[in-house]
């Protein structure tokens, strides 16, 4: 162990990567990878384009990895860039689904082997509602309440302010209840 | 009915988790990696792409200077110290001397014209095939495409040096060519020979241009010729008849300097004494393939006729004719440092200098060729001959 560097182990024995070190790009994928396609899957709500969007975020992460020197920045800044990544694919999808060359996915399947049939149904209603708000107030409620991230959380991430978080998130859940009183 | 934030929806969402495992990673990772390169490709490849069109707009911007501007017309301004026009085009003209006055009569896509109304101005035209550049002094005008030259008016008329290119000078009754290193008096006297030119006994004829020509690139190509007859100098020459002065004028003013040298050599007192006669004998001389014969003449203009505008023009004649046709480099180095002697800050003053440098290295005089490049580099450090210069002085 190397004098002045503080080393802490994770499970799975992978050394954490640590201060002033430069950043291998290997080594950032293999460790912030399943994050980055965790934010991107409830964002979405599919798993389908979930490979080429983490692509996308770690390519884009290549150009300036070299000039990031501090391991605690990278897990935000790559949210920072997963959020973008995501709202520009919600976006593209919605142009190719109004053109009918995207269908929407089937939510139910982003729910894992554990949840009910009834948990499913609640998961794919609230995704088929989700479809209808913008992406940007789309992405401040699913960090939220899916993700469960804090406002100033938010904030950072879709690199706003608070204060947007919030306006974002109060347009997207009047929304919401419109449509549910509608359906 | 959905309540997207009610507890149900929540218990549900928190079944919602990505199957993302060790092998998923590293087949993305693998992919990613090698998208990387086929991006970095494909960036240095657009680069190169890029880089090579930029070299090529500007290879063709360099040879083709004019081009930037075709078809429009150029913009002039006064330049900062309002010694001077500068356009658009890339071409400039200079007043020399406070007295100097230089006139715009026109600049448009086609043509610009200038009227020099007082004193002397020196003119650096940019070539361009679609566009005229001519410099009027009353109603004589010197026509150009592509070249530096001056022109000074006098009493007489204008007197036009020409350094780089071509000029064509027209006036009432007449129109001459000069050439890199001609001078002229404009206009022209009427001569016997002009008048009449039955009595020319060597009138114009396809025989005589073409020996005029064949002599002429025999001089391009820097020979010399070592047996050629050597015409005594001006001040022994015993005076010839006026027709055979005015003959010898005609033909070299009209660039005959084939012809002009025989009559010269047969009749070297067609020579008057005063500078311009000189130079016409020297161009005779030196343009009709005999450098060693145009010497003399050269000599005697530096010499009796310093104050003259000709002088700092003939010593650098007198410098090249010593360093690329008779090998003669130390005396050459002289010559040039005269030019600069004569005229510090005249339009010959840097490549003089240059041609100094080169001169000294040549003669094996490293020290005075390492001074004059250091020289050269501090008065010119944009000089367009700063990089050979900075090769002189030091050893091979």
């Amino acid at each position: 162990m190397r004098s002045g560097i503080q080393l802490r182990l994770i499970p799975g024995g992978q050394v954490p990567l640590a201060a002033g070190e430069p950043l291998a790009f290997d080594r950032v994928f293999r460790e912030y990878a399943a994050y980055v396609a965790a934010i991107g899957l409830k964002i979405m709500g599919r798993d389908d384009d979930l490979d080429d969007l983490v692509q996308d975020v770690f390519i884009e992460a290549h150009r300036s990895l070299r000039r990031l020197r501090d391991p605690g920045a990278v897990k935000s800044w790559l949210a920072r860039i997963t959020v973008r990544r995501t709202i520009r694919r919600l976006r593209r999808t919605r142009v190719l689904m109004l053109f009918g060359l995207d269908a929407p996915p089937d939510y139910a399947e982003i729910a894992d082997g554990s949840a009910t049939p009834d948990e499913r149904a609640q998961v794919a209603l609230a995704y088929r509602a989700l479809e209808r708000l913008p992406a940007s107030e789309r992405v401040v409620w699913v960090l939220r309440h899916v993700e469960g991230e804090s406002l100033d959380a938010i904030a950072e991430m879709c690199a706003c302010s608070k204060s947007t978080v919030q306006r974002r998130l109060r347009l997207a859940q009047q929304t919401l209840e419109q449509r549910t009183r509608h359906a | 009915m959905l309540d997207p934030t009610g507890e149900k929806v929540e218990e549900a969402f928190r079944h919602i988790g990505v199957q993302w495992d060790g092998a998923r990673t590293e087949d993305n990772l693998r992919v990613a990696r090698q998208r990387i390169r086929r991006r970095s490709r494909t960036g240095m490849a657009a680069s190169a792409l890029v880089l090579g069109l930029g070299i090529a707009m500007g290879v063709s911007y360099r040879l083709w200077p004019g081009g930037r501007e075709v078809g429009k017309t150029p913009t002039v301004v006064q330049d900062p110290l309002g010694h001077g026009l500068r356009f658009s085009d890339g071409s400039s003209a200079r007043m020399l001397g406070d007295h100097s006055q230089i006139e715009v009569v026109a600049v448009t896509a086609k043509a610009i014209d200038l009227r020099l109304t007082a004193g002397r101005g020196e003119f650096d035209v940019v070539p361009d095939p679609g566009r005229t550049f001519a410099v009027h002094v009353d109603e004589i005008a010197v026509r150009v495409l592509g070249t530096r030259f001056r022109v000074e008016r006098d009493d007489r008329g204008a007197y036009v040096s020409v350094y780089r290119g071509k000029v064509e000078v027209r006036w009432p009754g007449g129109v001459r060519v000069l050439a890199q290193g001609q001078t002229g008096h404009f206009p022209e006297e009427v001569t016997e020979a002009q008048q009449d030119p039955k009595q020319d006994p060597q009138q114009d004829s396809k025989q005589d241009r073409k020996q005029d020509r064949k002599q002429d690139r025999k001089q391009d190509r820097m020979t010399v010729e070592p047996a050629a007859p050597v015409p005594p100098s001006a001040e022994v020459a015993r005076p010839a008849a006026p027709a055979s002065r005015a003959h010898f004028r005609a033909l070299a003013t009209r660039g005959r300097y084939a012809e002009a040298y025989r009559v010269l050599a047969g009749t070297p007192g067609v020579v008057e004494n005063g500078a311009e006669d000189l130079m016409l004998a020297a161009d005779a001389a030196r343009l009709s393939g005999h450098p060693a014969q145009a010497m003399p003449y050269l000599e005697r203009i530096v010499h009796k006729y310093r104050g003259d505008v000709r002088a700092p023009l003939a010593a650098f004649t007198l410098g090249r004719i010593l360093l690329y046709q008779l090998g003669r480099p130390a005396e050459a180095a002289d010559a040039f440092a005269l030019v600069r002697k004569l005229r510090p800050d005249g339009a010959l003053a840097s490549d003089a200098l240059a041609r100094e440098a080169e001169a000294a290295d040549r003669a094996g005089l490293k020290e005075r060729a390492r001074g004059l490049a250091e020289e050269y580099g501090h008065k010119y450090p944009s000089g367009r001959r700063l990089e050979s210069v900075r090769r002189y002085g030091h050893p091979e």
